[in-house]
């Protein structure tokens, strides 16, 4: 990852449609080299964004700054960034050599080094063969590599990929994301990536920005995201989230239908009302000792997903809450097997909590 | 798996089976009764015609009077190829100008609001509740020396002589693309509508400039239409016997008021039928090639 000036710069994006802002104020830099991700659900205003980079939309206010330069009035065909399409937006009238050749030809590039830079581009992706062949003859996955082909091939200062591999089921998304970031590193451009998918985000990205209602939550690497959530909503959207609302008092942390109070890991000034966030998959869960201490709680297994590698448990405590737990299956026979309505007694380390506000 | 099949397919065949007998019934019958009398000699009398076949000499086989001596007659005439000819540049030119004036508004219906667009379409299907008759007699009353258009230009203090325009070939131009300019809007719509928004995008995004974006995306992808509407308007437009009988007066001379006058002023309906499979033979040629053109140009569609 390269630290060098933000090859991207947003000040003060803001985007409405009629009474609706989609981009509510976004001020956001995206380095060099970096293999960028906007996070978020539908409709928060990612997708608008990553339009406006492109020139598709323009910005109700602020300035986009691409190299240093403020290209915020640029139309779309003068701008240095080259956007992959959700739907691929391949040209069914060319075939894949020239919606390859496309983006040259309108640089008025010479045939012969269209030519040439087109074959490269094709064995890139490895879909040398292909060139003859028109887009509907090919299967999703190749259409997907021809879209990333096409705009690999202008060398852009900046790729922008809308839900990459939302079209392509799910053994050649995973195949494909690995494929997506040996590209981008081999060729050295920027990508700028639009996606719901956080499990996508979290494996290809160096960054993320998670958004919501038009905003940025949060950026940081999927490390920091995961496990240190700024607020709620990041907490939450990004995998699995056991959420204790509480009240400090004394060392600890008041929930109201917890017997015991939450410690944690440094306390709070007395009446502060936070929320405690840990993932499931830092909670142990054993059957023995007893539900008194300090963050040890009994409860009573209510559900069991076994997904092969991982179980996922609902442990009820206390009368209403149902707190997930994860754990690997390590061994080919967890012995003896946890089972449903067994009772269990459920611990963390309060490092592993994160406060939040 | 194969009995399913058979099954679809025997359900799929009933299912043709009743527009193919009316096609039969209706269409390829009357042709043959058609192109029967184009073989014919004429005579005065009823029918208007000497039969084909005489029955009255006994034998076998009857004595035929077929013969293709109408057929030589028509190219024989310069009156004939003259309003062949004729007929084919008005409708030609009428087409042209059609696709020139029907492509932006079809584009621009196209790409207005969703919410828009019915009523856009309305207005340019609203014609039909007016009978088309009415509709072309109407364009005499605004055509005429003394009609609105000259009396608007007048009164302007435009022009000092009304403009001659009725009865001269320019008011069977305006005619003919008045009356089939929806024709060739609808088709093009359908195709234009149809068109990923996101293509144009794309071509943006890879650098075209508007005019380059329509040039190499919209316009080849909107062939189909344009083909479609071309049928629509030429074929039609080259039988066109009301527009240019009313608006084009007696000097106009098209093949489809030749046939009519052929057929009953003279009644001479071996030499009219004749003149009837001598346009269909010559329409038919073209229209295959542009029907072979389309079809290559779908399956291309497809892959949208």
């Amino acid at each position: 990852m390269s630290t060098g000036a933000p090859v991207i710069r947003f000040e003060g994006i803001r985007k409405s449609f009629g009474p609706v802002d989609a981009v509510a104020g976004v001020d956001l830099d995206i380095a060099e080299g970096e293999f960028f991700s906007l996070l978020g659900p539908s409709g928060c205003g990612k997708t608008t964004l990553l339009r406006m980079l492109a020139g598709l939309e323009d910005p109700s206010a602020g300035r986009i700054r691409i190299g240093g330069n403020d290209v915020t009035d640029v139309p779309p065909f003068a701008r240095p960034v080259n956007m992959m399409f959700q739907s691929y937006a391949l040209f069914p009238h060319m075939s894949v050599a020239d919606n390859v050749a496309f983006g040259l030809k309108q640089e008025g590039r010479p045939s012969a080094e269209i030519k040439t830079r087109v074959a490269e581009m094709l064995d890139l992706v490895q879909l040398g063969e292909f060139g003859k062949r028109r887009p509907h003859q090919l299967s999703g996955g190749q259409r997907q590599r021809v879209a990333l082909a096409r705009c690999l091939v202008k060398h852009p200062r900046v790729v922008l990929l809308d839900e990459p591999l939302a079209a392509l089921d799910r053994k050649l998304r995973e195949q494909t994301q690995f494929e997506l970031v040996r590209i981008q590193k081999q060729v050295g451009i920027t990508f700028v990536m639009v996606t719901h998918d956080q499990e996508e985000a979290m494996a290809m990205s160096t960054r993320i920005a998670v958004m919501n209602k038009g905003r940025v939550l949060q950026v940081g690497r999927p490390h920091d995201i995961y496990e240190y959530p700024a607020n709620r909503f990041v907490a939450d959207f990004i995998g699995e989230a056991n959420m204790f609302e509480g009240v400090a008092e004394g060392e600890g942390l008041r929930v109201a239908d917890l017997e015991c109070p939450l410690a944690l890991e440094k306390p709070l000034a007395a009446g502060t009302s936070v929320v405690v966030m840990v993932r499931p998959e830092k909670i142990a869960m054993s059957r023995d000792g007893d539900g008194a201490g300090a963050n040890r709680f009994a409860g009573e297994v209510a559900e069991i997903g076994y997904h092969g590698g991982v179980s996922s448990y609902r442990v009820r405590v206390g009368a209403e809450r149902l707190v997930r737990v994860t754990s690997a299956n390590r061994r080919h026979h967890t012995e003896p097997a946890v089972e449903r309505g067994d009772r269990v007694v459920l611990s963390w380390h309060p490092a592993n909590a994160v406060v939040l506000p | 798996m194969t009995a399913g099949r058979a099954k679809l397919d025997w359900g799929r065949r009933a299912v043709l089976t009743l527009p193919f007998v009316w096609l039969l019934a209706f269409f390829l019958l009357p042709f043959i009764i058609v192109a029967a009398i184009s073989l014919a000699e004429s005579r005065v009398g009823i029918p208007p015609y000497v039969p084909l076949f005489d029955w009255t000499q006994g034998g076998v086989w009857p004595a035929s009077h077929a013969s293709l001596d109408n057929f030589v007659q028509l190219f024989q005439d310069d009156l004939y190829v003259d309003a062949y000819l004729h007929s084919l540049s008005v409708a030609g030119i009428s087409t042209a100008i059609c696709l020139l004036i029907g492509y932006p508004m079809a584009l621009a219906i196209a790409r207005a609001a969703p919410a828009r667009r019915g009523p856009l379409l309305m207005l340019v299907v609203l014609p039909f509740w007016t009978s088309f008759l009415i509709r072309v007699y109407a364009w005499m009353g605004i055509l005429k020396d003394e009609g609105l258009l000259n009396s608007l230009l007048q009164g302007l203090g435009l022009i000092d002589q009304p403009l001659v325009i009725l009865n001269t070939d320019l008011a069977i131009y305006i005619g003919i693309v008045y009356s089939y300019l929806p024709f060739m809007i609808l088709p093009l719509y359908a195709t234009l509508e149809r068109q990923d928004p996101a293509l144009l995008e794309a071509a943006a995004d890879l650098g075209a400039r508007p005019w380059r974006a329509f040039l190499s995306v919209t316009l080849p992808l909107s062939l189909p239409g344009i083909v479609a509407g071309t049928l629509v308007v030429f074929i039609p437009a080259v039988g066109e016997y009301v527009i240019p009988d009313l608006l084009g007066g007696s000097g106009s001379n098209m093949l489809g008021k030749a046939l009519w006058d052929v057929f009953a002023m003279s009644r001479d309906w071996p030499t009219a039928a004749a003149l009837a499979v001598a346009m269909l033979a010559a329409l038919v040629l073209p229209l295959g090639l542009l029907n072979r053109l389309q079809r290559r140009l779908e399956p291309a569609e497809e892959g949208a």
